[in-house]
């Protein structure tokens, strides 16, 4: 519902409806927006809590360069970017 | 870059957490707008994950509360910023005047001339203007504010009439003066007074001759000797019927370029010594410290041969933040004389890089060579460059005239067939 008067007004889905913004520059940085929370934070892998999924890093040596409640910004070797 | 420097200033901390729910703590952060950064898992003792981070120092006092909820054991591993640099230094009480004092004293040295730069000279040297400068009281280390630009540049062309333009101007404590020279028209020649005639320097024929003032005692295709008068300054007055009714005399002039041979010899033994250098330096360093000289390390090299090098800089912040500091560094490094062999190649090598200097020369001279007779011979303990050259070339060199009553019969007389 929510969904279809977004896109009838024509607004940003990310604000209409809490959806999840990921913005990967190259392999080696990630900006993750709207998220709710961490659930796992290893070298190897994070997974992130959002409103409609979870999404899953995958890759090595990830860092989280900084962490706010808005937004977060993970560095390193990615591998995969999952949404389960 | 400006977020850095607002964390440096208001100082942070980085933070190692132990705990069972170590994520709940991090959104517990989020949560409550506690900005996190540099967040890295690690190990802990237990094989338990660890996570290190930094935060500002007014967000560490607020996760008392989280701590408490999430159990968390948190270890401070450092702490950075201005706040624990002054903390740091709060006991040395003399540490913060002493930053404000240099400071300061930098400050004030930031009102001075530490350094004259002059560029653009060419026939002017760099001393001359200084000395000048000094005469009108713009010295190394006066006041800025007394400097007046305008006037160095009107006082500087008006000294030196062959500058033709100056330009000074203040670029940090260097007070820079950019000069140019009327090269071209100060490399005119006076018109020469009194009497003289040009006279040949070397034996040939001559194959070229221009005369501009005087009488040619000589002509295009004829053979001269060495001293021979060429050009004479003594200019006959004829009357109407060709008798000669008197004589002028002036200061002869004209170009004359003769056909001649030159020889050429050059020679050297195959056995030669060269400088071997060795591992040993000894430094001499000399201070300037406004104006007045410190000699910081001095004496003698213990060995007996080296080279010296010597650099002298002054002492500059940026690129123009002149200190009156001047240093001046010697390095006098050893080395050894060794007697060693030039084989037959290397030696017929030399030999044609002796004679290429030598034609070089030569033709920076305008001499013109248009045949060339020499030949390289490797003997025995030496190799002997040797031959002739037949070249074309400029000669003529200006002598006393010689009076009328010394001259013999006939010798001021143009050849047959000259005008």
């Amino acid at each position: 519902m929510k969904r279809e008067i977004a896109e009838h007004l024509q607004l940003p889905k990310d604000l209409a409806t809490g959806a999840v913004t990921v913005t990967a520059s190259g392999r080696n940085d990630v900006m993750i927006e709207n998220y709710k929370g961490i659930l796992e934070y290893t070298p190897g892998k994070i997974i992130l809590q959002t409103k409609e999924c979870q999404v899953e890093i995958l890759g090595e040596d990830l860092l989280i360069s900084y962490y706010t409640a808005d937004e977060m910004k993970i560095s390193g070797q990615i591998r995969e970017i999952v949404y389960c | 870059m400006p977020g850095r420097f607002i964390r440096y200033f208001k100082g942070y901390v980085r933070i190692r957490i132990d705990s069972h729910l170590p994520e709940r703590f991090l959104n517990l952060c989020a949560f409550h707008h506690i900005v996190l950064w540099g967040l890295t898992p690690g190990s802990g003792t237990d094989g338990q994950v660890v996570y290190e981070m930094y935060m500002s120092i007014r967000d560490f006092f607020r996760i008392r509360d989280i701590v408490r909820k999430t159990k968390t054991k948190v270890t401070v591993t450092g702490h950075y910023g201005m706040p624990f640099f002054f903390q740091k230094y709060k006991s040395r009480k003399l540490f913060i005047p002493s930053v404000c004092l240099c400071v300061l004293f930098i400050y004030l040295l930031t009102l001075f001339i530490w350094q004259i730069e002059i560029s653009g000279l060419e026939r002017h040297s760099p001393s001359e203007i200084l000395e000048f400068l000094e005469q009108e009281q713009i010295r190394y280390g006066m006041r800025k504010s007394k400097v007046d630009c305008g006037y160095v540049e009107s006082s500087i062309r008006a000294q030196f009439p062959d500058i033709v333009w100056v330009a000074a101007s203040l670029e940090g404590t260097n007070l820079h003066i950019q000069i140019k020279e009327n090269v071209e028209n100060f490399e005119q020649e006076e018109t020469p007074e009194g009497t003289a005639d040009i006279v040949s320097d070397d034996s040939g024929t001559v194959v070229e001759m221009v005369t501009r003032t005087g009488t040619p005692m000589t002509s295009v295709g004829q053979q001269v000797e060495a001293g021979q008068v060429l050009i004479s300054g003594r200019e006959a007055h004829l009357d109407d019927s060709g008798t000669v009714t008197g004589y002028s005399e002036g200061y002869a002039d004209g170009d004359i370029r003769l056909q001649t041979v030159l020889s050429y010899e050059d020679r050297f033994p195959y056995e030669h010594q060269v400088q071997v250098p060795q591992k040993r330096v000894k430094r001499n360093l000399t201070l300037w410290i406004f104006g007045k000289k410190f000699q910081i390390f001095s004496g003698k090299p213990k060995f007996p041969f080296y080279k010296k090098e010597t650099t002298k800089k002054t002492l500059v912040i940026g690129s123009s933040f002149y200190l009156p500091v001047v240093y001046e560094l010697t390095l006098m490094r050893e080395y050894e004389n060794h007697m060693e062999s030039y084989s037959k190649e290397e030696a017929k090598a030399l030999a044609n890089e002796n004679f290429r200097r030598f034609t070089e020369d030569l033709a920076k001279k305008g001499v013109e060579i248009i045949e060339n007779n020499v030949k390289i011979v490797l003997m025995k303990g030496e190799c002997v460059t040797t031959g002739t050259l037949t070249v074309i070339k400029s000669t003529g060199t200006h002598v006393p005239m010689k009076s009328l009553e010394d001259t013999a019969p006939g010798e001021t007389s143009p050849p047959q067939g000259q005008e």
